[in-house]
């Protein structure tokens, strides 16, 4: 039987539910060394700023049981270049693109879009108020509601693309700020970020990060996010990208069912380039052998 | 449903670069700490060329999730093997000498940027320290097979974990020892026989480096205090692998600071021309 995979977030017509979580793909260009990139929903970039940002010194990744925590600190070359180069590329390749935001204020967030938009190639923004790893701005938007909320009216302002707002776990009530957001036009939500965290070497009794703090990824942080996924889906009728140390297709259909109407793989493609190609492959398999005729139809159908 | 790291087929997929399953050929300890892993990888054994490194996910290892990064040792295009000269670091490494004949693992390879001694080379000086030699083997190999001759300066804690000399020796590489304690040739660093080395030679017309971050510092400093060196008429170059996730350039956890701003250790590297490096 043929299965219709087809998802809406917002205006976005994805002809699958997966993208890519930001950072972990690039824009896609060393993966399009693996895989055809139009097998994915779409693609969602790394982090682009106004500016071009250095990233963090230091040591910048290290294991942890079942997961990994990353302090890249958005290294990025800004807009002018992105625009020039990933996007440039990626703008060739058949496949739906997801520019992921980053600023320092709400004017920055702003002013980054309405360059993309001269460009017109992007097909929606995430707005990253969620980063652990910047010191101003990032995880201190995404934690206080009206600080998202003023980010989101005014890239509001300056696009009528689909917006899709990137949320942290690094707060008590999830919901409050999804709600926030929502009500100033988020037309989605990204769940979740990384969760803050740290590591410390014994041996040199010293922090392994130079900032101290970083943010943990991967199957760690899976039962974590499907809860706020979970959450907000129960709470506020708005499309979510469920993300957090999905794997496997298995790991997907658990966020679907949670009620995200689409997934982001994001560490996995560490571990195996084909992970996101692989997850929807067997999304595909999951629905043909359960004879579900839509993935749509599995958004939120826990029972 | 697939699982996260096999080798299995997915629609789509592309042959510019392959995920590869290798089998465990022999696993043996070569010297203290050192181990030399052998595997039949008739993909990738061909392709190597010398510097690039292999990045791969280990079986049986539960919630490690990342793969790890190794030097390629040496590859055998017409046996279809390559080989891998670890030091026991950490938890992957004493995981690896678990492994046994049979055993089949996941690999992306050969990454990264290797070598690039000038081809007029006549006279190489290579500077490698511990397992560092793992990065230099094919290097001097290949040099030998050119004509070049080449001496190498190989410096360790002490005579129990030098590994790896036979092999360059008996391809006519000119072996200077360097060991902490003295238990084997020179007492001290092998920095020390470096700057010997060039103080003594000035016909070398190529250098490269590998080893611990400190040395590969020191080392490129006394290149770089030679006029021939610092004005590029003689090429230096450094092996600089760092923590890296992805492996393919995507992740940029691994970058290494140059003049030319942040570049990563997994595509742009891990050899880089040692006059751009940053120190800090």
């Amino acid at each position: 039987m043929s299965v219709d995979l087809t998802t809406r977030i917002g205006k976005l017509t994805m002809k699958n539910p997966v993208t890519t979580a930001s950072g972990t793909f690039a824009s896609g260009m060393q993966y399009a060394e693996f895989f055809e990139l139009d097998r994915l929903g779409a693609v969602t970039t790394k982090g682009v700023s106004l500016e071009p940002w250095r990233g963090n010194e230091g040591v910048r990744i290290a294991e942890s049981p079942s997961g990994m925590l990353n302090s890249i600190g958005l290294q990025n070359p800004g807009v002018e270049a992105f625009c020039a180069g990933d996007l440039a590329w990626l703008s060739q390749q058949d496949v739906p693109i997801i520019v992921n935001v980053s600023g320092h204020s709400v004017a920055e967030f702003a002013a980054i879009i309405e360059r993309l938009e001269e460009e017109g190639s992007a097909d929606a923004y995430e707005l990253n108020v969620s980063c652990p790893n910047v010191d101003s701005g990032g995880m201190t938007f995404g934690t206080d509601p009206e600080a998202a909320a003023r980010i989101m009216a005014a890239c509001r302002k300056v696009t009528e693309r689909t917006i899709i707002v990137k949320l942290t776990p690094n707060v008590t009530d999830i919901v409050s700020i999804a709600r926030a957001v929502v009500d100033e036009g988020a037309d989605a939500l990204s769940l979740i970020n990384t969760l803050l965290a740290m590591a410390i070497d014994a041996r040199t009794r010293k922090a392994v990060f130079n900032r101290k703090v970083a943010g943990l990824s991967g199957p760690a942080i899976k039962p974590v996010a499907l809860r706020m996924v979970y959450e907000v889906h129960k709470a506020i009728d708005v499309p979510l990208i469920g993300m957090g140390g999905i794997v496997c297709a298995e790991d997907a259909i658990e966020f679907i069912l949670a009620g995200a109407s689409a997934v982001a793989v994001g560490s996995a493609n560490f571990i195996d380039p084909l992970a996101s190609v692989k997850v929807i492959d067997g999304i595909e398999r999951y629905l043909e052998d359960n004879s579900i005729g839509s993935v749509s139809e599995l958004v939120g159908a826990l029972e | 449903m697939s699982n996260i790291g096999d080798s299995g087929a997915c629609s789509g997929a592309k042959a510019n670069r392959e995920c590869e399953a290798l089998d465990v050929l022999s696993n043996e300890r070569r010297a203290d700490g050192i181990w030399l892993l052998r595997l039949a990888a008739p993909g990738m054994a061909g392709k190597v060329e010398p510097g690039q490194f292999a990045h791969f996910r280990l079986p049986r290892f539960g919630g490690h999730i990342l793969r790890r990064p190794f030097s390629i040792y040496d590859a055998n295009a017409e046996e279809g093997t390559i080989e891998l000269l670890y030091q026991l670091a950490g938890k992957g490494t004493e995981h690896m000498t678990s492994l046994v004949p049979g055993e089949r693992f996941d690999c992306i390879g050969p990454v990264g940027t290797g070598w690039a001694p000038p081809a007029q080379a006549r006279n190489a000086l290579l500077v490698c320290g511990g397992v560092g030699i793992a990065a230099v083997n094919m290097l001097a190999l290949a040099l030998r097979r050119s004509g070049a001759a080449v001496t190498c300066a190989f410096g360790a804690g002490n005579a129990g974990k030098l590994a790896g000399i036979e092999r360059l020796e008996s391809a006519g590489v000119k072996m200077l020892i360097a060991t902490d304690d003295g238990s084997a040739g020179h007492r001290g660093f092998v920095t020390d026989l470096m700057r010997d080395a060039l103080a003594g030679d000035p016909s070398i017309d190529y250098i490269a480096i590998c080893g611990p971050r400190p040395m590969e510092a020191i080392a490129c400093r006394i290149a770089l205090e030679s006029e021939r060196v610092a004005s590029g008429e003689v090429r230096c170059e450094v092996s600089m692998e760092n923590r890296m996730a992805c492996g393919i350039g995507a992740c940029l956890s691994c970058v290494v600071d140059t003049v030319d701003g942040l570049r990563r250790s997994c595509a742009d590297g891990p050899v880089f021309d040692a006059r751009k490096v940053v120190w800090r």
